[in-house]
Formats: C-alpha cells, structure tokens, sequence
C-alpha cells in the first residue's frame, strides 16, 4: 500500500507539472494517432485480460460488464 | 487533498477560456496559400464585403474529412451571392496536408498556419473551429466540431442570414 | 486588389447580422475535439494452447488445454451525440484441468488433472450506450453484459463517465460496475460418496469502482492514473478443485469475502524521429488474501510505411500467494481454508509478444503472437501459446 501511495503521488506531480506548459488543440496530431491511444484494440485487450485473470490471481478491478470465468 | 486541488484548478483554467467572441471583429490576417489562392499568400482584408467562412482544421481530424465535402457543396451553392471558405491548415507537416486535399479535393482557398499564431489570435480550442465573418468583417457565428446531422443546416441557416437572403 | 465585392451595406442586412448575434446559442463557448462519430465493426479469432505440464500424473492421458475464441464489436452513431455497441465472445475450451496436488514418494509437488476432458462453450454478450454532452464536456457510457456457459452464469453493469477539463488537456474518469455470478458445478455427485458433491447453486457477487485521470502532458506524451477497488462476496472457492488435508482430500474452500485494489499508471510517448510509439503500462494489486502483483507492459509501435506496423512487446508480472494457500497442507488450518490453486501461488510470469497491422483505407488486418511462461512451486502453473487473427472496418 505504501509503494502504491507514492506512485499516485509522483503520477500526480507528474500531471500537476506537466499543466505548467498546455498543449494547445491544433498541436495534438501525434496524440491523435491510434497507437497513441491507451487501448488502440479493444478487443485484444479483452481476449488477453480474459486469459491472464483467468490464469493469474490478480483478477480485474477495472473490468466493467462482462464476466465469467472460463477458468480450469 | 492534491489531487482535489489539482482537479478544482484544473476546472477554474477550463472556465477561463473560450473562442473569439462573437460580434467583435474578425482579426486580421495573412497566411502562406497551400492551394487555390489566386496569391502567395490569402489576406482576410481581401474578402472584406463577403461573408467568408474561415475554417481551421487538420489533416489528422476525423470531423475535418466528412466537413470538406459538404463545405465545398456549401460554397458552390451560396459563391454567386458573396459567399467564400478560407480553410487554414494546422499541420505542421504540410505532406499530410497535401495528402489529405489530394484525396478529399475542394476548390475553395486553402491557407496554412503551421505555428498556430492565426488560430491563436481567433483562440481555437479544438479542431475543427469555424469562424464565419458577415460582410463588415464582424465574428457572426463561432462553430464548434462538425456534425453533419445537425451543425450543417446551422451553418446554412447562418450562412444565408448574413448573406442576407 | 478586388474589395467590397457584392457588399450590400443594406440596414436590414445589418438588423439581421446583429438578430443572428443574439440569437441563443449562437455566442456559446468553444468546446474542443467533440466525440468523433463512426461506425466500426471490429472482429477477432484467438487460439489459446497451453503447453504440457512438467510435474504431471494422474488418470487421463494428458490433453493440452486449448481455448477458441471469436470476438466482434460493432458501435454505431444513433442520434447526434451518441451512439450504442453491441458485442460477443464465443468460446469452445477443451482439454483436462487441475484437479488436486499431491506429494510423491520421494517428496516431490505433483498436479493430478482430471480423469475426464471438459468441452465446454461460454457464450458472452454485451451492450453499450454512450452519449457526449456538449455542454458540461462530458461523456457517459451505460453497458449491461451476460456470460453463461454450462456451469457459470454471470450478469454484469456498469455505469463509467468522463470529463474533458483544462481545455481538454486532461480528462477524469469514474466509475461503478457490478455483476452477479451463478455458480452450478457439472456433475456434482461424480465422486459421492467418496468425495463431497461439488456445490451447485452457489452465488457470487461483485462491486467495482473506479476513479481515473488521464492527461496530455506534451504534444507526444500521454500519461494516465486509474485507481479501482472490487468487493467480491458469496462463494469464490474453485467447485472442482481437491486440495491434500492430513493425507486426506477436502474441497477447494476459500473466504466468502475478498477486496481487491489496484493502482494502474499508463504512459503513451510518440517519437517523431522513428515514427514509433512507446506504451509502458504498470499495475500495482493488492488483496485482503494478501495476494499483491505487479505487472510492467512493454510495447513498441513501429510505424514502416504503406500501412504495416509491427508492435513487439513484453509482460512481466510477479505476484505473492494468498495468505491462505499452500500445494499440501500437513496439519488442518483453524480457519479452514484451503486451495492449491497455482492461480494463489507465489509466481512469477513472462511473456513476449508480436503483432503485425496493415492498414488499408477502411479496415486493417492484424496477426499476434505470444509466449506465455509461469515459475513458482506449484506444479499446475501453465504456459501457452497464443495465436490471433483481427480486423477492424470503419464504415
């Protein structure tokens, strides 16, 4: 727990300096490309989060809907 | 709490901004032409007693592909009674931009502002923006984004009104 | 120079200008980059193959555990500021599982599958609404899904929102899910009287939330935090698995109660010298079993040219076992609760990975590749091959 509060904080640090300098809306052609998205395919993501919860202890926290197991 | 006071002043610089308001001048300028400019380069002076449809916009924008079609559509329909469309690109690599008029071609003058000092006076927040300027060169009707379902038939009713039909 | 071209300096012209000004909603604030719409259809087949397992015996000849898998998504714009998805997983598994492990002759952990191979299918489907509100920059998705397959049933929600702020250079996220779990082990009198019946109607339930920000630090550099946190309660034992008690063997029995944490930080860099991206994803978990892991991503987009893109990438993750678990047990626990999963093992796991894209005007094709490898004590834990076809249409 305590490892994970000192991310958080050095993560917001991170964004609270980053706001220092603002990119403005027509400089964001490289953030508008797919790879620079968070999940550029969602559905490699599902199949590949399916597998290591169901292989893994850590189960998903995030998961929104959809659920079974699957798991042997 | 940081992260509470991160998020409120995060709020109070969003509240802060916003477009060039509406009914003020247009401002003033002049851009390097990138294609059917009849010049070097496209002067807003030069089209003082039109209603010019300033357009910003980029080759990487989703909305900005399905907007030219129906803009150039817009132009042909209204260009006979003193309608005109500057669209200023924001690339900064002008390839992209040529790619993009190759595929998706207009006749309409197309300008380009690589360093965003235009687009930075009219205080663009997102692309695309347009800006269309009644025919003393007055700010008539900011748009926002561009959706076909609903914002074009705004654009014409406003477009028709300063053209004053 | 041409001026004043058809200018028609008339008063009423004038009266209409200044009409149209005030009209309402015509001066409204600039939002920025609203919600880009598009039809897409994205569609997936996967191909799971587990490898042989080292210290294996048992009854069955041993079959290689394998999983089919075909996924679609289909989202559509309905009104002017939102749109609705649908999607689907079907799944065909076979192959022999865990069963129980148990200690040879000369001291050695030694996993028993079971005798008979399981064929069976799950069936997921999902649906999603999301609208923007141009107004408060915002977004919310409401999504429902359902999953069943011969012995699990699983209804979920969920309700997620997002605020775009600071002129859209950050975006907050939240939000709440929650599913309910349907339990029924096939063949619950399979080993009766020998063993105990495998539980049949059982229930599980699930309540998730989680808070987010994400924000563009530079005109090449993302970043995102997510924290979530998940209550499960209700039966959340394994009803197949058989764990060794004093020589003796008892069913899988763990706490009907568990809280899971997890903090994820995501960075997304673009290098415009190499026209490549870089993702770093970290997971930090932690949960009242005492079960915490850390999982580091690693990918590489390499743009080359004519659509191709090749994106290698690694996972490593490590996680400590539940406070509960052990492959044997020599002595009976006060509390009761046992489990010889190696899924609540201390282990550490590596896989490496390869994907290839061509894009094409409307849709792009990809091919993936991955080797998956676990360490650890206990004798069940897996590795796999994984294999992957996908397309993704924009109409």
């Amino acid at each position: 727990m305590n490892r994970a509060s000192k991310l958080l904080l050095i993560s917001l640090t991170l964004l609270s300096a980053a706001a220092c300098t603002p990119v403005k809306s027509w400089e964001r052609g490289n953030l508008a490309r797919p790879e620079m998205s968070f999940t550029p395919d969602p559905l490699a993501r599902q199949i590949q989060d399916h597998i290591y919860h169901s292989k893994e202890g850590s189960s998903s926290v995030v998961a929104g809907s959809g659920g079974g197991c699957g798991c042997n | 709490m940081k992260f509470f006071a991160a998020l409120a002043s995060s709020l109070l610089i969003s509240m802060s901004v916003s477009a060039a308001d509406v009914g003020t001048p247009a401002p003033a300028f002049t851009v390097d032409a990138l294609k059917n400019a009849t010049a070097a380069k496209i002067n807003l002076a030069d089209y003082k007693g039109k209603v010019v449809y300033v357009d910003f916009w980029a080759s990487w924008c989703g909305p900005c592909k399905r907007s030219f079609p129906k803009l150039e559509e817009l132009r042909t329909k209204y260009k006979s009674k003193g309608f005109e469309v500057i669209a200023i690109n924001m690339d900064e690599d002008l390839a992209n931009a040529n790619e993009f008029l190759k595929k998706i071609p207009v006749t309409f003058p197309v300008g380009t502002d690589p360093k965003g000092t235009i687009a930075q006076t009219y205080r663009v927040q997102g692309l695309p923006t347009a800006y269309i300027i009644d025919r003393q060169g007055a700010i008539g009707h900011v748009i926002t984004g561009f959706n076909e379902k609903t914002e074009l038939d705004t654009i014409e009713a406003a477009a028709t009104k300063l053209l004053g039909n | 120079m041409k001026k004043n071209i058809n200018a028609k300096n008339s008063p009423v012209l004038l009266a209409l200008t200044t009409a149209a000004m005030i009209l309402p909603g015509i001066s409204k604030k600039a939002d920025a980059n609203p919600m880009d719409q598009a039809t897409t259809f994205d569609a997936k087949h996967s191909i799971y193959e587990e490898g042989a397992l080292p210290g294996l015996s048992g009854s069955s000849a041993r079959e290689r555990y394998t999983i089919n898998a075909t996924q679609f998504k289909f989202k559509t714009p309905v009104l002017e500021d939102s749109e609705i998805g649908v999607s689907g997983v079907f799944e065909s598994m076979s192959g022999a599982s865990p069963w129980y492990v148990r200690r040879t002759a000369d001291g050695k952990l030694e996993q028993v599958m079971s005798g008979a191979t399981i064929d069976e299918e799950r069936t997921e489907l999902g649906a999603s609404y999301r609208s923007f509100n141009k107004t408060t920059n915002s977004e919310n998705t409401l999504s429902a899904g359902y999953s069943e397959e011969n012995d699990y049933r699983s209804l979920s929600f969920g309700f997620s929102g997002v605020f775009y702020v600071n002129q859209q250079l950050t975006t907050l996220e939240y939000g709440v899910n929650t599913s309910k779990d349907y339990i029924d082990a096939s063949d619950p009198n399979l080993f009766v009287p020998i063993y105990p019946a495998r539980p049949t109607n059982e229930m599980k339930n699930r309540l998730g939330m989680m808070l987010g920000a994400s924000h563009i630090a530079t005109k090449n550099t993302l970043v995102s935090a997510t924290l979530s946190y998940a209550l499960l309660d209700g039966y959340l034992s394994d009803p197949y698995k058989m764990v060794y008690v004093n020589n003796k063997l008892v069913p899988d029995n763990r706490p009907y109660w568990n809280e899971q944490f997890a903090l994820t930080l995501m960075l997304r860099e673009f290098f415009p010298s190499v026209n490549g991206a870089l993702h770093v994803d970290y997971r930090f978990y932690s949960s009242t079993w005492n079960v915490d892991s850390h999982t580091l991503e690693l990918a590489w987009y390499q743009n080359l040219g004519a659509g191709w893109q090749i994106i290698p990438s690694i996972r490593t993750y490590t996680q400590t076992q539940a406070e509960f678990y052990a492959p044997v047990y020599d002595t009976a626990r006060t509390d009761g609760y046992y489990s010889n999963d190696y899924r609540l093992s201390d282990f550490d796991a590596n896989s490496a990975q390869l994907k290839v894209v061509k894009a094409f005007e409307r849709f792009n094709l990809s091919f993936t590749y991955e080797t998956y490898d676990s360490s650890g004590d206990n004798p069940g834990l897996v590795s796999y091959d994984f294999y992957s076809i996908g397309t993704s249409i924009k109409f």
